[in-house]
Order: C-alpha cells, then sequence, then structure tokens
C-alpha cells in the first residue's frame, strides 16, 4: 500500500478545524439560533471546497500551458552565468575558504538576484557523506509540487465535508440542504474510495505489468500494425481476405492457419508469407489481450472518478445556488 | 565576436589543417574579444571550450586546499583549454583575462575535428595540443589518482613525461583476466568495467572506472595479476604509466617509491578485502546477492545505467498512471511533443528507469554529433542546439538509454514549429476525436547502417530534429516531477538507486 498518499501536515490542519468547529457545535446546545455558528461553519466549508477547487484549476490551468509560472521563464544564457558565478562559490567552499553557512547562502543569493534568476532556481547547502558542503541549484517550484495540492485536496475536501453536516446542525432542513449533504457525501465517499484504490492498485498493476507494462504494450501494439500493414500488402487479395477473416471473427489460430494454407496451396512462397501474417496476427491478438487486460485494472483504479467528477461540478453548482440564494434573501 | 584574422594560417597550430578542416574553422570558430578582469571559465565548470590567444593575456589559477596557484600566464600565440576539451573534464583552473585579449574560440565539435590525424599522420595541432597537455595539465590530473596522493608535482610531472595516451573504442579489452598487471592506467574519458565470467558462463562484474579513476596499482605490489577482464564500455581515452616508469622515474627518490608502493598495497588489499570503494561494495553485493538481484546489476551495467549522472526515477507502487507528467511535459514544450517516455528499464519491479536524458558524464550523443548540435552547460547538462541540428540521428544511435527522439523539421527553416495546444482535449471520452489537432507525430529513428550525413559540412539537407529531455530548459519546476500527484517520480542516482534497494 502506498502511505505516501496518507503523511501530509494538511491532514493535520483539517483535523484540527474540524475539531475546532466540531467542538463549538456541540457547545452551542441550540443549532438553531446559533447564527454566529451557521455563518462561520459555512463560510469556513466555502473556503475549504475553494481550497478543493484549487488542485483542479492549478492542474487544468498547467496543462493548458498558461499558469503564471511559464511567464517566469529566463533565457538559458542567465542560468548558465548564474551557474557559471555559483562554480566560482563552490570552489571556495571546496578550499575551504568559505565555510559559515549563512554567508554562503547570502552571497549565493545575491549572484542569483544580480543574475535575475532568483525565481527559477533556488539555493540548498548539503553535507556529503565526508561532511563537505555541497552548494546545489534547484528549481524554486514556485506554486509547490503537485501531490502537496494533493494532500490539500484530499484533507481539506474530507474536512469540508464534516463541515457541511456541521453546517446543517447534523440534519439538512431543507431540500437545498438534502441536495447539498447527499452531494457532499457522495463526494467524499467517491474519494474515499479514490483514495483506497490508489494507495492499493498500484502494486496490483505493477504486478501485473512484470512481463508487458502498458506503455511497451502499446508501442508493442504500434509497431505490430505497421508490421501487419506491410505484410498484408506483400500477400494476394485471396490470402488477404482469409486472413482479415481470421483476424475479426477471433477463431483458433491453429484451425484457421489451415485455411490460411488452403488459400494458397500450390505457391511455397505465397504459402509461408500467410503463415507470416498469421504469426503476426497471432501476435498482435495476444499483445492486444494483454493490453486490455492491463487496461482493465488501470480503469479499475480510475473508476472511482466516474462518480465523484460528475457529482463535484454538480455540487460545485448547487453550493454556488445555495451561497448566492442565503445572500440574496 | 569578429572576423577571423587573415594570419590565422600563419599560427604554429593550425599551419598544416587540410582543405576541410580549415572550411570547418572558418564557419564554426570565433573570435572573442575579452576586457580585463573578465573570467572566461571557472575551475570545475564544464565547458569543453579551446582557445588561442591572438592578443592580450590570459592567466590560469587554480585553487587547492585553500590556496590559490597560479598556473601560468598565456600571451598571444598561446593557446588554454586542451584539458577540458580533451577529456569532456571540467575545467582544472579558472582562466581569467589578465590583458584586453582577443581570443579564437574553438568549441568542442570542432576541436575534435581538428584533433585528428590528417591522412595517416598526427596532425601539428594534434602533436602540439597533446604536448601541451603533457607539459600543463597532466601533473594536475594524475593527482586525482589516489595512489599518487603523497607525490610532488615534480614527481608527477616526471611520470607525466612517460605517460602514453591511449584511445580505444567501446568493447576493446584493455587487460585480460590473470594476465600480469604491468602497468597502471587513468581514465581520461569513457568508461571501463572490470569483470569475470563464473562457473555457469555468466558475467560478474566486480567494478567499472569511470572518467578520472584509476585503476592497475597492482602492478606496484607482489598481487600482480589481474583480477578480471577490463574491457571499455564506451569510447575511452586512457593514460597509461607502464610499472617500469615508476622504478626508473623514482630511482633516485626511495622514499616516494616506498610510499607509492604501500599506498597500492593498502588499496589492493582494500579492494581485495571487499570493504572500501563503492565498486568493491558492489562488487561483493554482486557476489553474495541472489540471482534476481544480481541480474538487476547485471542489466543496469549492461544498460549502462552506471554511466548516468541522474535518472529519472518512477516509483511504480506510487504511480498512479494518471499520464500527468507526459501531459505536463507536453504543456511546457512549444512543440507540443513529450520529451518523457514511461518505458524504460524496470529495475527490481518497483522502479521504472524513465526514458529521459540521463545527462551522462560521458555524453556519447554529444561526441557524435559533428554540427555542434548539442553542447554540454556549465553545470554538466546537455542541450541541444536547435539552430544546429540537421537531423542526422546519430545522436539519437548513440545514446545507450535511447532517449533522444526526432521530431519533424519546421516548415520555415529557423523558426521553431508552432503547434495548437488543445492536444490535451483529444484526451476526453467521447469527444477527443474532435481535437486531433496538429501535434506532430514523433518520428522514432530508424535503424539504418550508413549515416550519409556524418562528417558532412553545414548544409546539409535538414531531415528532423532531435529531442530529449532539456529540464524544462529556463522555467522554475521540472515539468513532470512538479506535476506528479502522489510524488511518484524524481530524479535519482541510478547507482545509489541500485545500493538502496539492495541494502
Amino acid at each position: 500500500m502506498n502511505t505516501e498518499l496518507f503523511k501530509s501536515r494538511h491532514a493535520f490542519v483539517a483535523g484540527l478545524l474540524l475539531l475546532g468547529f466540531a467542538v463549538w457545535f456541540f457547545s452551542t446546545g441550540d443549532w438553531e439560533s446559533a447564527r454566529s455558528f451557521r455563518f462561520g461553519s459555512g463560510w469556513t466549508a466555502l473556503v475549504l471546497f475553494a481550497m478543493v477547487l484549487a488542485y483542479v484549476l492549478r492542474k487544468n490551468v498547467h496543462k493548458a500551458g498558461i499558469s503564471p509560472e511559464f511567464k517566469m521563464r529566463v533565457p538559458l544564457a542567465k542560468l548558465e552565468k548564474a551557474e557559471s558565478r555559483l562554480s566560482g562559490l563552490r570552489v571556495l567552499i571546496s578550499s575551504g575558504k568559505l565555510t559559515d553557512p549563512a554567508e554562503i547562502m547570502e552571497r549565493g543569493k545575491a549572484m542569483l538576484k544580480q543574475e535575475g534568476v532568483q525565481r527559477v532556481i533556488k539555493l540548498r547547502l548539503l553535507e556529503n557523506a565526508e561532511g563537505q558542503q555541497i552548494l546545489r541549484a534547484v528549481p524554486t517550484d514556485p506554486l509547490g509540487r503537485m501531490a502537496r495540492w494533493m494532500h490539500a485536496h484530499l484533507y481539506y475536501g474530507l474536512a469540508a465535508g464534516g463541515m457541511v453536516w456541521l453546517h446543517a446542525g447534523g440534519m439538512p432542513q431543507s431540500s437545498m440542504g438534502y441536495a447539498l449533504a447527499g452531494l457532499t457525501l457522495v463526494v467524499v465517499l467517491s474519494g474515499i474510495g479514490g483514495i483506497f484504490l490508489w494507495a492499493v492498485m498500484p502494486r496490483i498493476l505493477t504486478k501485473a505489468e512484470r512481463d508487458l507494462s502498458v506503455e511497451k504494450a502499446h508501442a508493442l501494439l504500434d509497431s505490430l500494425d505497421r508490421k501487419v500493414a506491410l505484410a498484408y500488402e506483400s500477400v494476394d487479395a485471396s490470402t488477404r481476405a482469409v486472413c482479415e477473416d481470421v483476424d475479426k471473427s477471433g477463431e483458433n489460430f491453429t484451425q484457421r492457419i489451415e485455411a490460411a494454407r488452403k488459400a494458397a496451396p500450390e505457391d511455397a512462397e505465397a504459402r509461408r508469407q500467410a503463415e507470416d501474417l498469421m504469426a503476426l496476427l497471432g501476435q498482435r491478438r495476444q499483445v492486444r489481450g494483454e493490453w486490455k487486460a492491463l487496461m482493465r485494472i488501470k480503469q479499475r483504479m480510475h473508476v472511482w472518478r466516474v462518480v465523484h467528477l460528475p457529482a463535484a461540478v454538480l455540487l460545485s453548482v448547487v453550493i454556488l445556488i445555495h451561497v448566492v440564494s442565503v445572500l440574496w434573501y | 565576436m569578429s572576423e577571423l584574422p587573415k594570419e590565422l594560417y600563419e599560427h604554429r597550430l593550425l599551419v598544416d589543417l587540410s582543405p576541410k578542416q580549415k572550411k570547418l574553422l572558418e564557419s564554426e570558430a570565433y573570435l572573442e574579444v575579452a576586457p580585463a578582469g573578465e573570467v572566461f571559465a571557472r575551475q570545475g565548470e564544464y565547458t569543453g571550450r579551446f582557445c588561442i590567444v591572438f592578443e592580450g593575456g590570459v592567466g590560469a589559477y587554480r585553487e587547492e586546499e585553500g590556496v590559490t596557484a597560479n598556473l601560468g600566464v598565456y600571451g598571444p600565440g598561446d593557446w588554454f583549454g586542451e584539458m577540458s576539451a580533451l577529456s569532456n573534464q571540467p575545467e582544472l583552473a579558472t582562466y581569467r583575462v589578465d590583458v584586453r585579449c582577443v581570443l579564437l574560440v574553438i568549441e568542442p565539435p570542432l576541436f575534435r575535428q581538428l584533433h585528428r590525424k590528417v591522412g595517416k599522420k598526427e596532425s601539428k595541432f594534434q602533436q602540439l595540443v597533446d604536448a601541451s597537455y603533457r607539459e600543463r595539465s597532466l601533473s594536475i590530473h594524475l593527482r586525482v589518482a589516489p595512489v599518487f596522493k603523497g607525490l610532488s608535482a615534480s614527481m608527477l610531472k616526471q611520470l607525466g613525461k612517460q605517460a602514453e595516451f591511449i584511445d580505444l573504442e567501446e568493447g576493446t579489452v584493455v587487460a585480460a583476466e590473470n594476465d600480469p598487471a604491468a602497468a597502471l592506467f587513468l581514465v581520461r574519458s569513457g568508461a571501463v568495467k572490470c569483470s569475470k565470467t563464473d562457473h555457469r558462463g555468466r558475467e560478474i562484474i566486480l567494478s567499472y572506472h569511470m572518467a578520472n579513476s584509476s585503476f592497475g596499482e597492482r602492478c606496484l605490489t607482489d598481487h600482480r595479476s589481474w583480477p578480471g577482464a577490463y574491457t571499455a564500455i564506451a569510447p575511452t581515452s586512457l593514460i597509461r604509466i607502464p610499472e617500469a616508469v615508476f622504478a626508473s622515474t623514482l630511482a633516485t627518490n626511495e622514499g616516494a617509491l616506498a610510499l607509492l608502493r604501500k599506498t597500492a598495497d593498502f588499496m589492493v588489499a582494500d579492494e581485495e578485502g571487499f570493504s572500501a570503494s563503492d565498486s568493491a561494495i558492489l562488487a561483493q553485493r554482486a557476489a553474495e546477492a541472489p540471482a534476481a538481484s544480481q541480474e538487476q546489476l547485471e542489466i543496469m551495467v549492461g544498460r549502462q545505467s552506471v554511466k548516468g549522472g541522474e535518472a529519472l526515477v518512477i516509483n511504480l507502487d506510487q504511480c498512479v498512471r494518471c499520464n500527468a507528467c507526459v501531459e505536463s511535459c507536453v504543456s511546457v514544450h512549444e512543440d507540443r511533443v513529450p520529451r518523457l517516455s514511461k518505458t524504460g528499464t524496470r529495475v527490481q519491479d518497483t522502479f521504472t528507469l524513465a526514458s529521459s536524458c540521463y545527462n551522462c558524464e560521458v555524453p556519447e550523443c554529444m561526441m557524435s554529433c559533428d554540427y555542434g548540435a548539442i553542447r554540454r552547460d556549465v553545470k554538466g547538462q546537455i542541450n541541444f542546439v536547435w539552430d544546429n541540428c540537421v537531423g542526422c540521428q546519430c545522436c539519437s544511435h548513440s545514446c545507450p538509454y535511447g532517449v533522444i527522439s526526432m521530431t519533424p523539421p519546421p516548415i520555415v527553416p529557423g523558426e521553431k514549429p508552432k503547434y495548437k495546444r488543445h492536444w490535451f482535449l483529444q484526451t476526453l471520452p467521447f469527444v477527443g476525436k474532435y481535437f486531433t489537432g496538429s501535434r506532430p507525430a514523433v518520428m522514432m529513428p530508424e535503424i539504418k547502417e550508413e549515416h550519409p550525413n556524418v562528417g558532412a559540412l553545414r548544409g546539409a539537407k535538414v531531415q528532423g530534429k532531435a529531442i530529449k529531455c532539456d529540464l524544462c530548459e529556463g522555467l522554475p519546476f521540472e515539468a513532470c516531477v512538479y506535476n506528479c500527484p502522489t510524488d511518484a517520480i524524481g530524479r535519482e542516482n541510478p547507482e545509489q538507486l541500485f545500493l538502496s534497494m539492495e541494502s
């Protein structure tokens, strides 16, 4: 099981927030008249939903190539100049002339700033096995790694579910409340299912991929498709018809290879070509079968999205209606 | 930069260039005017540039153990940078302009063209550059071998005078198992593996020796035979110092010879005890490891992962196969062609060394490119110079990892192709087929026996452009690593990865 998905400080923050509101909820007694609690929990839930949506936004904005970090690109020459100056600093470090970590970092940062690359690379001062200081330049990752956003998505999403429940006083009071609570439940439960599947299924798929990975199967199928197309060109029309028939019917190849032989009974060369084509079709069918089996596991790993994504879109719409109607009336 | 001077070919290095070399020099070399105080190259940087001074002066300064030593001043007619250009190693010294100077700069691909035999005899360029390397840099270079740690600079200089330079093709056997060890070798560039065959006929790797590492210290000890066969696993350049040279050179200095023998004894004992060096640890692990692990080691050595600087490693137990890495790779490249392929070498069923550039210590792609289209930046990363690439596919064939692919050339020469950005819409269910867009297919290089463009001059017909992972050049992130939702992908040293898996 991949436990990395569960190791996050966001889980702690989300849990603490939810706990705080739960204490507040149970200490209020009369929920009906606790306007400040309903107000607070409602807005907090909205903020949490916004944080959950931020992950989706960040992912797609980056995919579309319009993420703000793209504007930070600096010419390679600038980076090289900065690296060159850092090399000078590294020589001083390795020769023992510069040992104070604070001074090293200060000088390094000043160099990056002077070259105008401080938004693209940052410095890390590490120690190697022999205890020597190593100055490394690494990407700044300005918006943080997607994995951290994923953690935030998971745990603030779970917290938002709990917050909706607290906001509704444990029991929805209207049809809007039922819709909100119901959809939140669906989204949260499918999300939990997703976390479980993402934690467990990669290992299962990895085991199944021992002989052939999905990516290699793709490449192999492409190559076989090309070879089959070429082999089809080298056989005559009647042999091609027999082979196409075999390929479409999906019948047993050993039975149908006889048919291929019969398609060219006299000509040994034509028969050999037909047999080669049959062998290729057989290989393709086998690879395709393995690929389909792997794809089935892959689809199972992502099946929760079929529920999660439409329900999340619907929930966003219902939240919007709820917020607008509450503010309006 | 300005035009090359008319008296260029009167320079003693360039006096006997062939017409083809002259033509190359005129089209590839350039003059650079550097003001006083400018640092031309720093110690530890990868530049590979070879420079001839036409005016002014450049000083070479080397920092070592807290002391800055002036290695010399290069005035008009002198040259520097041969060490880095010859061995593709980081600069041994910092070159600072003392007096405003005019330099002829020769980049590594051109240097390799000039540092060749003309007909059957060595060119003046080759002779003089090798001589200056022997005179100026070899004694410093020899110091990287631990066995020479206690020898003075003058002794190393004497040893260097009698050292031999050997260039080997991949697969050449340097020394056979059990033969008497009669020389010490320093790997100048390339890589050498030491292996032996077990009773089942399987090859067991004992160690590998990368650039700047040495082997053959046992020639100075009583353990005189080679423990395994030493074979070049890449085009390799070696420095060979025969055993007899040690005895003759250090005959008058018995103390130094005794120290050398003592150090060698210690190193060999250490190696045979399988306790000190990483290679020895690996050898021991290989000997002790169960068959499956040993197979992994053999695969990694066979695939030459040992040559890799840093590999892109996917932890398959964490990877949810969402394809975010490939999609983000697409989004950062103008041509919409991903540089990352998730196919690669699988290690112990859990990790995949993805097909992404390893920025090798010995960049065979760069060595094979005759067009100057591949260069190594100061940090050691391999970059493609788009405009220079003619699509000859030499780099993709020589890459040991197969990470270089070809993309169609731009329609207008000199312009990078711009494709529509809606490729990701293709991935939508049901409607994706309406968004096939203009993203080009990646041309997989065909295996050809001959490369008609190899060695040709500029102006060759552009068949395609080579592409590979550029580490998201100039951007503040490495897209695949940055956008992985489960932290399943990251850069790691393959050797360390193997050691961590074993432990």
